[in-house]
């Protein structure tokens, strides 16, 4: 009676500490069976997911447990279920009591607290309890459910690598490692998310990230303290350096070979499970204007490929604002023909310049929307009803101005060229407080809020590192991979604005025919 | 608490920027001006008639919807002033004048006659003129130049334009801009030049060559032949076209033609013994357009039609300056070259300069180059003859 209360108390305690989200921590595994059994059924209560198989062999009790799901049924029934049953009691008391050396299975290891245990049948093993022992092992029979591993649908390219990210972080350092044969890749893993216990990843290249840099990356994710992490962009806002900026000074990527090309560059990436992307930093406005295919196809159009992205994107802020204020205000800025062409135009609009600007902008972000949200089939339908509605049925019902039709058209062009799908949206986030600024003041307006996203842009750095570089501060030898591209063989050092530790990456001379002797 | 002081100075500023005295106040929708392209200023019983032509911007909705109608409109106000008239359009005319993209400003005669210079305080200190805008004189009232139709430009302020700017290829001298117009009136000559645009017979806009004024003074005109000798005697011109009768041959659409390209003019004018001596260096290239009937080119003709040339270049300067002579208007601006190179003396005669110019003796030396014949070296029907024979070229020696 004594002594069932007092394992009364100890599991009343135990789950008083499991309920205060103290850990389980200090809790050790119990010895006997009859104290362990029902704590872990406690614990996973209310989980169907959780499977329970009783085994005796000889007199020796086990205690079998899995989550039904995450485990691969086939190597259980191979790897487990067969040896054990193959044994009886004599052979387990030869083989100084546990079963572990039959086990066909490759990793296990052990857990000698409650916690531990937990943890590992939640990452996919099949716990095996043997009663007497003070310690339990978990073999790992790991069979996540994820998605297969699939071409890059935001960033595709049309000749280069095709593989993305899956929402494993095993495979996508797999993936990694593939294409980074050498020791000097190191993976750091942590654990964040209180609740989630997300594994997120440090992932760098030894003598060549600047150790300080890397200090600064576990630092910062030290520092998050959260319940749950369910994808990256959760790191990129708790870890940024500017937390208000509209401007991404992370570069997230999908794409296995440009995280690499980051790497390789001195850069850190930070990858967590379940996210299909993964964090390069530090990272720098151009790089968020420039594709993968960049490196991967001639560099003669890449620079002005590259000019042109720039060009949109400054388009993509900027045009309904300059449009609005040189109707409304600067009329006289506009060519002749050009007005005299507008003004018959806008004859017969019954709204004012910025509020049809404001009015065609909403209605193209929510067919944006729109179509971003329905399933890809229905999309379609979305754009040639949204297409037909804004652009002709408005213009021919005099409620908005071809022209405005065709600014927008323009600057929603502009925003698909862009290649960060961040960057898109800081586009269009920096275009309204454009467009308000503009049907308030004109230019000047324009003007005053071009000064200060400038002033913005030059001052917030990413991981220390200037965000505006190599432009403001100029950094010459790094123009060669910027807005202008230079060809690979004349790209001999990485870029000198991270201070990595080794310089020179490329040491091939330039290519020329081999002249006979 | 720093923070949240540093957010509260941010707001203040930017709410502060929208009292700063911005645009705001100049917010106006393109659907609620009226575009002004050029106004005529006409003087009429001691008054000053302002006419505007406003642009009516067809709409471009509906798409099948074509332009139909007049493009344009003419409104005029009669005030004591440039000012007052343009202020009484805005409360007959609804929408707000718009005058930025004036690009004409057309006096008419009685205007100019009675000195253009009233008007240039206006149109340099307002803000909302361009200098680059074409100030123009016509012989009849400006109103009746703005109404009359341009086809096929459809907007009459376009194609007076239009019409000026084809002018001005032979010389730059043409393109009366604001700015020009009134740096010459302040210049030594004191004689600005004005194009002279004129109705014609049929109702339609003609450049009829230039105003010359007497100070702000409008006092007589060029035609355009008389234009052409002074544009040779005040700067470069290019591709003057020259019809120069033959000898011995007259009639309809006979006599030899010159494209003078391009020429250039040096004028050296000197004072000696109380009067001035001007002598005007003129060089340039010329080819030929058309030959007289029957010429055969061989250098002996190439000389004599290049003097010929040379003839009639200065017979034309002649005229011209004769023409100004006896006006008494240094409209061939001698006297701002007087000034340019000899400044003390010009400023010893700068007050006797309307007489001295007068009965100033001009001389002239022309020498145009005949470059070239054109793209054949004889006419093609030389060669013709009625039995057949091969070129004469060719056959000098073997067939007579």
């Amino acid at each position: 009676m004594r002594k069932r209360d007092s394992q009364k108390q100890r599991f009343d305690d135990l789950m008083a500490n499991l309920a205060s989200d103290n850990e389980v921590s200090d809790v050790r595994v119990p010895i006997h069976l009859s104290e362990y059994e029902p704590i872990v059924r406690e614990t996973w209560k209310n989980c169907d997911d959780f499977k329970v198989a009783m085994m005796e062999i000889g007199s020796t009790k086990l205690m079998i447990t899995w989550l039904r799901g995450l485990v691969d049924r086939q190597a259980m029934q191979i790897g487990i279920f067969e040896p054990l049953t193959g044994l009886d009691g004599s052979d387990l008391h030869d083989l100084g009591q546990s079963v572990e050396s039959r086990m066909a299975a490759a990793p296990i290891k052990h857990c000698a607290t409650m916690a531990a245990v937990s943890k590992s049948m939640a990452s996919g093993c099949v716990v095996i309890y043997q009663d007497g022992l003070d310690s339990v092992i978990g073999v790992d029979m790991n069979n996540m459910p994820g998605k297969a591993i699939e071409a890059s649908q935001s960033e595709p390219v049309i000749e280069g690598p095709q593989e993305a990210f899956t929402e494993s972080l095993d495979i996508n350092v797999a993936m990694l490692r593939k294409r980074f044969r050498n020791p000097k890749f190191k993976v750091e893993a942590t654990e964040l998310g209180e609740l989630t216990r997300t594994t997120v990843s440090i992932l760098y290249v030894e003598g060549l990230a600047p150790a300080d840099l890397v200090a600064e990356v576990r630092q910062r994710l030290s520092r998050i303290n959260i319940d749950a992490i369910l994808d990256i962009n959760l790191i990129r806002e708790m870890t940024k350096d500017a937390p208000w900026s509209p401007f991404p000074t992370t570069e997230s990527t999908e794409r296995p070979d440009k995280v690499i090309a980051g790497l390789v560059q001195g850069r850190i990436a930070i990858a967590a499970n379940g996210a299909t992307h993964m964090l390069l930093a530090p990272t720098l406005f151009v790089q968020s204007l420039m594709a993968s295919e960049d490196m991967y196809s001639n560099f003669w159009i890449v620079t002005p490929i590259r000019l042109l992205r720039h060009i949109m994107f400054w388009s993509s802020i900027l045009l309904p604002s300059l449009y609005v204020s040189l109707l409304s205000y600067q009329q006289d800025l506009i060519p002749t023909p050009l007005l005299i062409s507008l003004i018959g135009q806008h004859e017969g609009i019954p709204f004012p310049t910025v509020f049809e600007a404001f009015l065609m902008q909403f209605f193209f972000e929510a067919l944006r929307e729109a179509g971003q949200r329905l399933p890809r089939a229905v999309g379609q339908s979305v754009s040639i009803v949204g297409g037909l509605v804004i652009g002709d049925a408005a213009v021919n019902a005099g409620i908005v101005s071809p022209g405005m039709v065709i600014v927008v058209a323009a600057t929603g062009i502009s925003s698909f060229t862009i290649a960060s799908y961040t960057l898109v949206n800081t586009s269009r986030v920096l275009q309204f407080c454009f467009l308000l600024s503009s049907g308030l003041l004109g230019l000047y307006g324009v003007v005053i809020l071009g000064i200060m996203l400038t002033t913005h842009m030059v001052s917030i750095r990413s991981y220390g590192i200037p965000y505006m570089a190599p432009y403001a501060p100029m950094v010459i030898p790094d123009m060669k991979d910027s807005i202008l591209r230079a060809p690979w063989w004349l790209m001999r050092t990485r870029p000198q604005i991270y201070s990595v530790t080794n310089e020179v990456r490329n040491r091939t001379p330039q290519p020329r025919p081999q002249t006979d002797q | 608490m720093r923070r949240w002081r540093r957010v509260q100075i941010i707001t203040l500023t930017l709410a502060m920027t929208l009292g700063l005295p911005g645009c705001t106040r100049d917010l106006a929708e393109v659907d609620s001006i009226n575009l002004v392209l050029a106004f005529g200023v006409d003087e009429v019983a001691n008054m000053v008639r302002v006419s505007a032509e406003i642009v009516l911007a067809q709409g471009a909705q509906g798409g099948a919807q074509q332009a139909t109608g007049p493009q344009y409109m003419v409104a005029d106000a009669t005030g004591p002033t440039i000012e007052q008239a343009m202020n009484k359009l805005n409360t007959q005319v609804p929408r707000q004048l718009f005058l930025p993209h004036n690009t004409l400003v057309i006096f008419g005669k009685q205007y100019a006659e009675h000195g253009i210079e009233r008007s240039f305080d206006y149109l340099d200190r307002d803000r909302n003129f361009r200098r680059n805008e074409l100030i123009l004189v016509t012989s009849g009232e400006a109103r009746d130049l703005l109404k009359a139709p341009t086809t096929p430009e459809g907007i009459n302020a376009m194609g007076l334009r239009q019409l000026v700017e084809q002018y001005s290829e032979n010389s730059p001298v043409a393109m009366s801009q604001q700015l020009r117009v009134i740096r010459e009136y302040m210049q030594a000559s004191n004689a600005p030049i004005m194009t002279q645009l004129d109705l014609d017979s049929k109702n339609s806009p003609v450049v009829s060559g230039v105003g010359i004024f007497q100070g702000p003074q409008l006092v007589g005109s060029l035609n355009t032949e008389q234009s052409q000798g002074l544009f040779w005697m005040i700067g470069p011109t290019r591709d003057i076209v020259l019809n120069v009768p033959c000898q011995g041959k007259s009639g309809v659409d006979i006599g030899s033609t010159f494209r003078v390209l391009a020429t250039k003019v040096k004028v050296s004018p000197i004072i000696t013994g109380g009067k001035a001596n001007i002598h005007v260096r003129l060089r340039g290239k010329a080819e030929l357009e058309r030959a007289c009937p029957d010429l055969q080119l061989n250098v002996e003709a190439m000389n004599k039609m290049e003097q010929a040339l040379n003839q009639e270049v200065e017979l034309r300067m002649r005229e011209t300056m004769k023409t100004l002579q006896d006006k008494g208007t240094d409209t061939a601006q001698f006297g701002t070259a007087m000034f340019q190179q000899h400044p003390r003396l010009w400023r010893r005669y700068s007050g006797e300069w309307d007489n001295l110019f007068q009965h100033a003796t001009v001389t002239y030396d022309v020498k145009i180059h005949l470059l070239r014949t054109g793209l054949s070296a004889t006419g093609p029907t030389v060669d013709y003859t009625r039995a057949q024979l091969p070129p004469k070229s060719g056959r000098e020696a073997k067939v007579k």
